[in-house]
């Protein structure tokens, strides 16, 4: 590939990342991924090694670690300089500088002895299927590992018990008391919530609490309810295995 | 490889020469045949570890033995094919990367998808902050000094905004990145020292043997990404230094950018990447004067030999970049990061006066093997932590002998050769309380020459003409693996190398589901920034997931006290008061749980309350009989007190 095409192909690239991060707002979260992990660890660096290297004379281990390397220093960089202006470091600040900086290296490699035929976007000299057969494989492999392993649960899962949360927090005038009651990670199960004040029962009510799901009740503070006692919450399991739990909450500081 | 140098009669020359002398690799060719084999017991191994991960959750005793079949299938036929397989340079390249990611899948596997180490937290909260103000330097109270040195968190905020991912997700995709580039750099730095260059393979996989590389280099931390990008520095730097004109500059360009960029990213690292270089320079010089003296010695007088002399730009970075490097770090570290001198210096010293102190028998030191709460390793462990520094100390001088005698050898062989002699003075480190510490995480830097004369010990041992080539190369093979095993018994205790159902008294963080439900209450319905007080690992994950304002002991209060008194009374109420504690953690899974890492709340807890054997389950329990705390959240295990009332 010559450098000019090279050249041209890492613009096109950059570009439509570009295009897609500024205007597809909300966009599928793998598209995503897809355009904006090279943007942010592989083009910069590269478009400078088109720059560095145009006769593409070192070889293909040496151009990935340069250009994943000198990627994360530009980004470093450039959201560190980004961070310290007013406007702050935004998604869209950091696409356009990003944008920028690599569109200057190629600028500066496009223009560097155009007569030359050498560079390309990743050398490949011989046994070029084998390799590019390996490359496809190798990333997939990556890309299916690191995903999988940062989904949490994927492989192992570290969740322990069945939890299920019982909360109770006053708003700040000490008008009304909330109470939220959470299954994280429990079978689902029949729950009845108790709530009482100074030993008078304020509500009563059952609740179908399916894993992740949560339910918040509001309670407006009565004249009836007196400042010498808490308003506590008891979530009792129906079927007996998960221990209450209990809340009590002072609606006077 | 190819290397464009002109013999000028001068160093390039040398350097022409080392060059010449380094290319050794068969071919470049990528057979599948040779590196199916450690590809697929590197992936059996991951599965392995997968598994015996899965099992040590539920408590059964057989995972142990088979996390170490799993680590040992990802290392062994790596090793085997690097030393014993004429294989290309692509196929050396593919086997260490492997091997390089299957081992960053075991810390992966520990806990999926989640921070389970304590530093990550601390830099999780670093990169929460810089995420949710836009800007730089945000105070961080569990780490004070993470903030002034954001490189990762920097990138790792513009992965977050640039993809949607989650904090964790993209810091795992960046330190997975970092883990390529470490093993890949490292290979290529090293390939352009080593004479053979195919040397530099075996180096880069005892380089895996670190105790730090299997899960501290890692971890999501400000360390785990500068060590990648100092050694791709170093190898730009040093590619550099085999080049000329415009492309010598172009690539030293890109070293110095990389230099910059390890300065705003960690504080050791920057100021070992910018030492070694200036050491770097000065034996260039050294050994350049040494040539024309010699030569003068020898009578050969001639032009070519009284002009041999070192050029500036032959020095590493052309003489600029170790200087931009001094500047860059002394501007950093005086100008934004003022901090880092009180952070590292009580540390630093602490350790040295240890060390000092039982030289001359004053102290007792640490014992090996045993943690802080007197938690001894079992035996073989002992002994293979033991015969792997053994087997290390008896290769180095063999590896010192083989790069200072061979033709050809660089002057940098023979300088990693000397610098690899750190190693033996930083295992007196190991036997002291806090230098401990400094030196577990300087393995990171000082197996950086120590493998490569490691590496370079066992060529001199294995090229030799023996008959037994069998036993020898199963002799090989054993001794590296104890080395490789030592190195992970080194790094990690028995009771936390895998993972475990929470218990306080060990994890030195939850990463269980109850106490991330409870971090993600305290964020996203309690709010940011409430006073909280709680144990180390409880109060770590609230500090950090949890985006609240940790309280740490400090003159006027005592955290330690607060909790392990038995009752609540005014000493309690006025550690409150002057803490300004709104909430306190409470994790009843305390109550009973063994302080196998020393400690519950405080390093120093004993000393202002000594609780026997475990924290009893009254004392634990002590908030939720208190008539005027709201006990406003309740998991079962964990539950969160509001003291606003208590306190007024």
């Amino acid at each position: 590939m010559s450098q000019t095409r090279a050249v041209l192909l890492v613009a096109i690239g950059t570009a439509v990342a570009a295009a897609f991060l500024l205007f597809a707002n909300g966009g599928s979260l793998w598209l995503r991924i897809v355009f904006g992990i090279p943007l942010a660890l592989f083009l910069p660096g590269h478009a400078l090694m088109l720059f560095v290297d145009p006769e593409g004379r070192l070889g293909g281990p040496e151009w990935f670690t340069l250009s994943v390397s000198s990627s994360i220093a530009v980004t470093t960089l450039l959201g560190m300089a980004l961070a310290s202006t007013p406007m702050g470091l935004t998604a869209n600040a950091a696409v356009v500088a990003l944008t920028l900086v690599t569109l200057l290296a190629l600028f500066a490699a496009g223009t560097r002895t155009a007569t030359l035929s050498f560079g390309r976007l990743m050398p490949i000299r011989r046994n070029s299927i084998q390799r590019a057969t390996f490359g496809a494989l190798a990333l997939a492999a990556c890309t299916l590992l690191v995903l999988l392993l940062t989904i949490p649960g994927a492989v192992t899962s570290s969740t322990t018990g069945q939890v299920v949360v019982l909360w109770g927090l006053r708003n700040e005038s000490g008008t009304a008391v909330r109470i939220g009651a959470n299954n994280v990670s429990a079978e689902p199960r029949s729950y009845r919530l108790t709530i009482t004040q100074g030993g008078r029962l304020i509500s009563e009510q059952d609740l179908e609490l399916p894993r992740g799901t949560s339910h918040v009740f509001e309670v407006e503070k009565s004249a009836t309810w007196t400042d010498s006692a808490p308003v506590v919450a008891d979530l009792a399991d129906v079927g007996g295995t998960v221990p209450t739990r209990s809340v009590s909450v002072w609606m006077t500081q | 490889m190819s290397h464009e140098i002109d013999r000028h009669g001068d160093m390039r020359g040398d350097l022409r020469a080392e060059a010449d002398a380094g290319i050794r690799w068969v071919s470049e060719a990528l057979r599948w045949t040779h590196v199916m084999v450690p590809v697929l017991l590197a992936t059996l191994g991951v599965v392995c570890i997968g598994y015996a991960d899965a099992l040590a959750l539920h408590g059964t005793p057989a995972s142990a033995p088979l996390w170490w079949v799993g680590v040992l299938l990802i290392f062994v036929p790596a090793l085997t094919t690097l030393l014993f397989v004429t294989i290309s340079r692509s196929e050396a390249v593919v086997v260490l990367l492997v091997t390089g990611l299957a081992l960053y899948a075991v810390k992966l596997l520990y806990a999926p998808g989640r921070l389970w180490g304590f530093d990550e937290l601390l830099h999780f909260r670093t990169v929460d902050n810089l995420i949710a103000a836009g800007h730089l330097f945000s105070y961080n109270a569990l780490l004070p000094v993470s903030p002034y040195y954001p490189g990762m968190e920097t990138v790792t905020a513009v992965i977050v905004r640039l993809t949607g991912l989650s904090i964790v997700q993209s810091g795992l995709v960046l330190i997975g990145v970092a883990r390529l580039l470490t093993v890949i750099a490292l290979f290529l730095l090293l390939e352009r020292i080593a004479t053979p260059s195919k040397l530099a393979a075996p180096a880069t996989l005892l380089y895996m043997t670190s105790p730090a590389f299997l899960y501290f280099d890692s971890m999501f931390s400000y360390e785990s990404l500068a060590i990648a990008l100092a050694l791709a520095c170093l190898f730009a730097l040093r590619t550099a230094q085999l080049e000329e004109g415009r492309r010598r500059d172009r690539l030293n360009a890109v070293g110095a950018l990389l230099l910059l960029a390890v300065v705003v990213t960690h504080h050791v690292t920057s100021f070992i990447l910018v030492a070694t270089l200036v050491a770097w320079t000065v034996v260039d010089l050294a050994h350049g004067r040494l040539r024309r003296k010699k030569a003068r010695e020898c009578g050969r007088l001639d032009a070519r030999a009284r002009k041999r002399r070192v050029y500036l730009g032959d020095l590493p970075g052309s003489g600029w970049v170790p200087v931009l490097g001094v500047v860059a770090v002394l501007v950093w570290l005086t100008n934004v990061a003022e901090i880092t001198v009180a952070y590292l210096w009580p540390q630093l010293m602490s350790g040295f006066i240890e060390v000092a102190r039982i030289i001359s028998f004053e102290g007792t030191g640490r014992q090996l093997f045993q943690s802080t709460a007197g938690h001894t390793a079992p035996p073989a462990e002992r002994i293979v932590g033991i015969g792997s520094v053994l087997i290390i100390l008896a290769l180095i001088p063999f590896g010192i002998r083989y790069l200072w005698e061979r033709r050809h050898t660089s002057v940098l062989s023979r300088f990693l050769a000397v610098a690899a002699l750190v190693y033996p003075a930083s295992l007196a480190l190991r036997f002291t309380k806090s230098g401990w510490d400094i030196g577990s995480r300087a393995t990171a830097f000082i197996y950086v020459p120590l493998a490569f004369t490691v590496a370079a010990g066992i060529e001199s041992l294995i090229s030799r003409d023996v008959k037994y080539v069998r036993l020898r190369v199963l002799t090989v093979v054993l001794a590296l693996s104890l080395v490789f095993a030592g190195g992970i018994i080194a790094g990690t205790s028995p009771i936390t190398r895998q993972p475990a159902p929470y218990d306080p008294g060990v994890a030195e963080v939850p990463y269980d589901t109850e106490s991330l439900a409870a971090a993600g209450w305290t964020a996203n319905t309690l709010g940011p920034g409430n006073r909280f007080a709680g144990d180390s690992a409880g109060g770590t994950l609230i500090g950090s997931i949890g985006r609240q304002q940790l309280v740490t002991s400090d003159a006027t209060v005592s955290v330690s006290t607060l909790f392990l008194s038995p009752g609540f009374n005014t000493p309690e109420q006025t550690i409150v008061r002057n803490g300004r504690i709104a909430y306190v953690l409470v994790d009843r899974r305390i109550a009973g749980s063994e302080p196998l890492k020393g400690f519950i709340y405080e390093r120093w807890e004993r000393q202002a309350w000594d609780y026997g054997s475990t924290v009893s389950s009254e004392t634990v329990n002590k908030f939720d009989v208190l008539r005027d705390a709201s006990k406003v959240y309740d998991s079962g295990n964990i539950q969160i007190f509001g003291l606003q009332r208590l306190v007024p």
